[in-house]
């Protein structure tokens, strides 16, 4: 019964920690969406149209996904969403990485720095496994 | 399936803010192809213009069109002032960045933004200004 409660304040604060990663990371993206289309085009995987597109919905479905979050509705969904961000952008990242491409990562809204591919890598396989583990606390019944 | 019909709904609920930053964002990002121009109109014109060069500063610092001043959203603060000062409203402005980027439409959108016209982006950059002064 302890384990139980424990794991369920546990989830609650990962999914406030997520909620809080999602909202930063978006409502800065969202200050500048002109920079975050540059760093999306530096990928150099989609047309820019389809960058200039990007850059102005992405940052709102993270500050979406996040409020949705921190209220505790759509969990489920919200973390699905969240997800698939993760993958695609870690797809995305390798494919650079595999080219040789030099890149703004564009997470956090910062582009002046090239991207280390290494510790980008690492901080969103954390991240994704976060978002996993938080997946599953909440398709159980009763958290 | 719940979980399907939620990520459609927060989809979807993400689109407004999204609509509403492309229309009124200050800082939106410049509708591809906007104020395109090709280097033998540029040519044509016979005369001066101010050329800006949004390459990041490396690029810019190897090599430039003669005269070209370097102008980029990393370090816009250092260059805008020069630019300000010599565009002088007179001159058409001409902005290129590499092949495949978006930075030279960005800082063309972004000077309009600021009152400077006309702008023009260099269209296919700075490869094409080489290919046409070998």
């Amino acid at each position: 019964m302890e384990t139980r409660s424990s794991m369920k304040s546990f989830c609650s604060v990962l999914r406030w920690v997520l909620a809080a990663i999602f909202l930063y990371a978006g409502a800065m993206k969202a200050w500048d969406p002109a920079r975050f289309a540059l760093d999306i085009a530096s990928y150099q995987l989609l047309p820019e149209r389809v960058a200039v597109a990007l850059a102005l919905y992405l940052p709102w479905l993270e500050i979406v996904c996040g409020v949705f979050l921190l209220c505790k509705r759509c969990t489920s969904g919200a973390l699905g969403i969240l997800m698939i961000l993760t993958l695609l952008f870690l797809a995305a990242l390798s494919s650079a990485w595999f080219r040789g491409v030099d890149v703004h990562c564009g997470c956090f809204g910062f582009s002046n720095a090239k991207a280390s591919y290494a510790w980008m890598t690492g901080r969103d396989l954390v991240l994704f496994s976060a978002l996993l583990f938080c997946f599953k606390c909440y398709s159980k019944k009763g958290l | 399936m719940k979980v399907l019909k939620q990520m459609l709904a927060i989809a979807l609920v993400a689109i407004l803010p999204a609509l509403v930053s492309a229309r009124w964002h200050p800082r939106r990002p410049a509708p591809p192809g906007e104020g395109e121009i090709e280097i033998s109109v540029v040519r044509a014109w016979k005369k001066p213009v101010l050329w800006i060069d949004a390459r990041p500063a490396p690029d810019y610092a190897r090599e430039h069109v003669p005269g070209a001043l370097s102008l980029n959203e990393d370090a816009w603060d250092a260059g805008i002032s020069e630019v300000v000062l010599r565009a002088n409203g007179s001159v058409p402005l001409i902005v290129y960045c590499g092949a495949d980027c978006n930075a030279s439409a960005q800082v063309a959108h972004r000077l309009r933004q600021m009152g400077l016209q006309p702008v023009y982006v260099l269209k296919g950059g700075w490869e094409t200004w080489k290919r046409d002064h070998p």
